[in-house]
């Protein structure tokens, strides 16, 4: 059936939106990060910090723009009022367990706690049950886009899986960056964990590719979603893609981290530099990756007895006088 | 029990946006706001093509997915089918916005007055009923229902093509004019179970 006239994409949810999404995925990310590597390389005890310290303030800040994007400011703590059928009253519920979580972590390293710390079983119990709303503050993002019905574009099961594999490698990134820096301004050796984030985050990075190049053909495939997979693939948001998801998020810093890790390089400084170049620009195609499933958004059409018409387009209008 | 639904005929619908203007003098609605509206299409090929109408409100789900979304349950859908906003519990996250098929609520987050920086008395009194910040959307003229009236926009039609009355009342007009004419839904693949019907043109 042909739509009498052109698909809008929504502009309901913006920027803001997708730099929650984004901020939520990249601390989420760095924690479930943070802790896989904290069992299997205990020794890079530096890694694990700096993910337990990045986890909470970027979900916290990640919250703070969906506080300054509500309209009732004031009102925010209703949102945990109906977790039952609500995707944001959830949501909220599994971002503050996993804020708080991590900051009790955090509170293990400062006096009286400290001794807290001595005991195995019971960091890796608070690892263990952080890392799991890790899981789910990445997953349900893609849920909470999900249930919008009118939106085909994220009405797919893939997005939750999209969201968890992309909150992983920017989380990875973000790990790596912080490293970075912190090795360049206090001349730590850093590079064994670098150079494990980098071959980890490689191979996370064709997973995700993989999941972006599956996500973009069943929307085309599927009639209601063509124009979002055309805007995004070619039309107004093609920049975007091209430019910020393809060649930020995943070209570059796959190149960079596949150099880092099989190429010999004489100075280390140019793998703290390669690194934290690879994870700010890799850090901004993860931004731009929710940019653009947000903004492309296309709302099914009106289906008038089998007549096919564009809803109306009012978000935001001014009218001139 | 009473389920309040609007009927609209398609057949006499002339696209005047007569229902449009009176539902904004009854609600005093902001400018660009528009709770009631009517949308243009055209069908079929020149020289046979067609200009169609096709007005436009909340459509009153018996399955409302805005309700389902709202996490501060602001949308509620009262006994008589009516789904309402209630502004003091809106947050304006807009998740309802996103989540209605019909992108039928509006986001009231400027006052647009009629008049560059003016106010006109009529519309002092009457956006105090408006929360700014907050979601809203048609209420079937809760305030007239409630006192034995029709919605504004029924009253107003002069084509008299939008009919209103109780859907689960077979004698009803509105059940009598669905089950004659074949009344029909939009989008009924969403299973939301609008309680705006519409006539056919045919």
């Amino acid at each position: 059936m042909e739509t009498k006239g052109a698909l809008n994409t929504q502009k309901v949810w913006g920027w803001k939106v997708a730099a929650y999404l984004f901020l939520a995925g990249v601390g989420a990310g760095a924690y479930l990060i943070g802790f896989i590597f904290s069992l299997t390389h205990p020794e890079f005890i530096l890694l694990s910090k700096v993910t337990i310290l990045l986890a909470a303030p970027l979900v916290i800040v990640g919250a703070l723009f969906l506080i300054w994007d509500l309209g009732q400011k004031t009102l925010a703590p209703l949102v945990f009022l109906r977790p039952l059928s609500s995707w944001i009253a959830r949501g909220t519920i599994i971002i503050t367990v996993f804020i708080i979580l991590d900051l009790i972590h955090i509170g293990m390293w400062i006096w009286p706690f400290t001794w807290l710390e001595g005991a195995p079983g019971l960091r890796l119990a608070l690892g263990g049950a952080t890392s799991v709303f890790a899981v789910l503050t990445l997953i349900y993002t893609g849920l909470l886009l999900g249930t919008a019905k009118p939106v085909p574009f994220w009405s797919i099961s893939i997005l939750p899986i999209l969201f968890l594999v992309s909150g992983v490698s920017t989380g990875t990134m973000g790990a790596a960056l912080s490293l970075s820096v912190y090795s360049l301004s206090t001349g730590s050796a850093v590079e064994p964990p670098l150079m494990l984030l980098a071959r980890y985050d490689a191979f996370v990075i064709i997973l995700e590719a993989l999941i972006i190049c599956f996500y973009l053909i069943r929307m085309y495939r599927l009639t209601a979603a063509r124009t979002s997979a055309y805007l995004v693939t070619k039309g107004s948001l093609a920049v975007h893609f091209w430019g910020g998801v393809v060649i930020a998020g995943l070209v570059l810093p796959f190149a960079f981290e596949i150099y880092n890790t099989y190429l010999p390089i004489a100075n280390p400084m140019t793998v703290l530099v390669l690194t934290a170049v690879a994870g700010i620009i890799g850090l901004a195609g993860g931004f731009m990756l929710r940019y653009v499933v947000v903004a492309g958004g296309t709302r099914t059409p009106l289906n008038v007895e089998g007549v096919l018409v564009p809803p109306p387009d009012t978000y935001g209008v001014r009218v001139p006088w | 029990m009473t389920r309040y639904g609007l009927v609209i005929d398609l057949k006499r619908c002339i696209g005047c946006d007569t229902c449009t203007i009176a539902c904004k003098a009854a609600n005093a609605t902001s400018r660009g706001i528009m709770w009631n509206h009517v949308l243009k299409y055209e069908t079929g090929k020149y020289p046979n093509s067609q200009l169609n109408f096709l007005p436009i409100t909340c459509m009153h789900c018996e399955e409302p997915e805005c309700e389902k979304v709202c996490p501060t349950g602001a949308t509620t859908k009262r006994n008589d089918g009516i789904v309402v906003v209630d502004s003091d519990k809106c947050v304006g996250c807009r998740y309802c916005m996103v989540a209605c098929p019909y992108a039928i609520r509006y986001f009231f987050d400027e006052l647009q007055t009629y008049y560059p920086g003016y106010v006109t008395p009529y519309e002092e009194i009457g956006y105090k009923k408006h929360k700014l910040g907050t979601v809203q959307k048609c209420d079937f003229c809760l305030e007239r229902v409630e006192q034995g009236l029709q919605p504004a926009c029924v009253v107003a039609c002069p084509a008299n093509a939008r009919f209103f009355g109780d859907l689960d009342d077979p004698d009803s007009e509105v059940s009598k004019l669905i089950k004659e004419r074949k009344g029909f839904v939009l989008n009924p693949e969403l299973g939301t179970k609008p309680s705006v019907y519409y006539l056919p043109r045919d």
